[in-house]
């Protein structure tokens, strides 16, 4: 034993079960957090405050369950990279052909489409099952439900930063040179992240109570992907075309490609997004106040 | 001072039948799925809690299987938030409810003490300063940079163990963890153990080995159907919960 005298607590180790120092030092539960009241606003927002700053928790949590699926295989998650930059050429040079787009125009708009898309959805599939998946932790340990959220966000955005290689090896190629528009890719894919936390927390309480909603997003995912103008631009549908900006992947995917490509940010598009944030954040929080305290019972 | 109060906590879990569950079930109630009212099967796990701990106090938690014992360690450690009732705990907890949570196979012995560490809410620094203690109370030698995958489960248990008991906190819950591993880990352990709990203020113990219980405990909470039997002085309540 290294501490020699026992009983006197040691100052070094402190175990904390949230993770700012208020929220470990006292915990106060009520019936009321169950139900529409005061103590459910004060409970959702220290949920919130503490889980943001504990970044090293939702970092450590994300990279872990990213090593976990690639473990031991040789290239890790660049196995995504790979199939991804497959699928663009291959789908990207058929569908360039059907259309008759010229390939170094093309390429592009398919390659920073599909790379958003795949943001996207793995946004939302993995956003389903983020509290089904930690139900150990939930059970087990006290930490801000918001973790969870963070670290599955982290993950994708992580996959995402393994895609961009490819894109960007594609945008050289085609001869796109960054201008000054090129740096809207920040807040476009903050905004994206925010729709990711926004889709996590949302889904993910859904999906805890009513366990069928994983399989009706995946196949609604699979059809999303069609009515996404990733292969074809909306010009190619004719008139139909307009009918695209009911899909709310449409905007996300406009803003970040005019971004990619260093064009002025469609306006139409960045509205949209921004409206959909509040709109997401407002209803996400009202769900999580109500039902926050009920995640660790239906898991 | 560490402080924990309990008001009337009772705490329902509902147990979803697949029926229930689907939000098909929900939006298209069907002729024959819905025949019966929808109601939810709840277990009472915990009814009407109240009790009041300060520093000082050693409190063991008895019953049979399924009174709720672990239910209300959860509660204290701020796992489940009761539905109804009111909570009030002061002072850093630390639950070692399970002590592997967290650790992963394909993660050295050295990645998952940082793993474990860190959702035990130490610092780097802290981590980095205790790690060779860790591993050396651990016993695990170079078996430290290899996978997790490559431990015996006593090795994983000594990890585990070395990890989780290193924290200083002002309340200790336990689940049944007094001593671990072989007979030489075992004496190491307990005596580890018996350190671990001089150093917290409040410790709260739900076990079924009552001569233990007897050695370390000052009060004794009985639990019987999620309900309290008997609270009071340990030596007391012991010997009601053992008569019985």
């Amino acid at each position: 034993m290294s501490d020699p005298t026992p009983s006197r607590p040691m100052a070094p180790a402190r175990p904390t079960t949230g993770s700012s120092a208020e929220s470990a030092s006292t915990i106060q539960l009520s019936g009321h957090a169950h139900a529409w009241s005061r103590a459910a606003f004060a409970a959702a927002i220290g949920d919130l405050r503490d889980g943001a700053t504990a970044w090293r928790i939702w970092t450590l949590l994300g990279w872990s369950e990213l090593r976990r699926r690639y473990h031991r295989s040789l290239l890790g998650p660049f196995w995504i990279t790979l199939s991804m930059a497959i699928f663009i050429l291959l789908v990207g040079g058929v569908f360039s052909q059907l259309s008759g787009t010229d390939l170094r125009s093309f390429m592009p708009y398919v390659a920073t489409g599909y790379v958003t898309w795949l943001l996207l959805s793995s946004f939302v599939s993995d956003g389903c099952s983020v509290f089904i998946s930690s139900t150990r932790f939930l059970r087990q340990m006290r930490l801000p439900k918001i973790t969870f959220v963070l670290a599955s966000v982290w993950r994708d955005l992580m996959v995402f930063a393994h895609n961009l290689p490819v894109v960007l090896v594609i945008l050289g190629i085609c001869g796109v040179r960054p201008t000054f528009w090129t740096l809207m890719l920040i807040p476009a894919i903050l905004a994206t992240a925010c729709a990711g936390v926004i889709l996590a927390l949302t889904l993910g309480m859904i999906a805890s109570r009513f366990r069928d909603l994983i399989p009706i997003v995946t196949s609604l995912l699979q059809l999303m992907f069609f009515l996404t103008p990733v292969l074809y631009k909306p010009v190619h549908l004719g008139q139909a075309g307009a009918l695209l900006d009911l899909n709310p992947a449409t905007h996300f995917i406009g803003i970040m490609r005019s971004a990619f490509l260093g064009e002025v940010p469609p306006l139409t598009n960045w509205l949209a997004v921004l409206g959909m944030l509040v709109v997401g954040a407002i209803g996400g929080f009202l769900l999580f106040v109500r039902f926050r305290a009920r995640i660790t019972y239906w898991v | 001072m560490a402080l924990i109060q309990l008001d009337r906590v009772s705490v329902d879990l509902p147990v979803y039948s697949a029926n229930s569950r689907s939000l098909k079930a929900k939006l298209l109630p069907s002729s024959r799925l819905a025949a019966g009212p929808r109601h939810q099967i709840l277990v009472h796990a915990l009814r009407e809690i109240s009790c009041e701990f300060q520093a000082g106090d050693h409190v063991a938690l008895v019953g049979r299987n399924g009174a709720g014992k672990s239910t209300l360690l959860s509660v204290l450690a701020g796992i489940y938030e009761p539905a109804y009732g009111r909570v009030r705990i002061e002072g850093r907890i630390a639950a070692l409810l399970d002590m592997s949570l967290g650790m992963e196979d394909d993660a050295t012995g050295h990645e998952n003490i940082t793993t474990r560490g860190r959702l035990l809410g130490m610092s780097s620094a802290e981590i980095a300063a205790r790690m060779a203690e860790i591993i050396d109370f651990a016993g695990l030698g170079e078996h430290i940079d290899l996978p997790l995958r490559t431990y015996s489960s006593g090795m994983r248990v000594r990890l585990a163990f070395s990890v989780s008991t290193c924290v200083a906190p002002d309340i200790l819950l336990l689940d049944e963890v007094i001593g671990v591993g072989d007979a030489e880990f075992a004496k190491r352990s307990a005596e580890r153990m018996r350190q671990l709990i001089q150093r917290s203020q409040i410790l709260v113990v739900a076990s079924h080995n009552t001569q233990l219980l007897a050695e370390l405990c000052t009060k004794a909470i009985w639990l019987e159907g999620g309900r309290v039997r008997e609270i009071g002085p340990a030596p007391a309540v012991m010997a009601a919960y053992q008569k019985s």
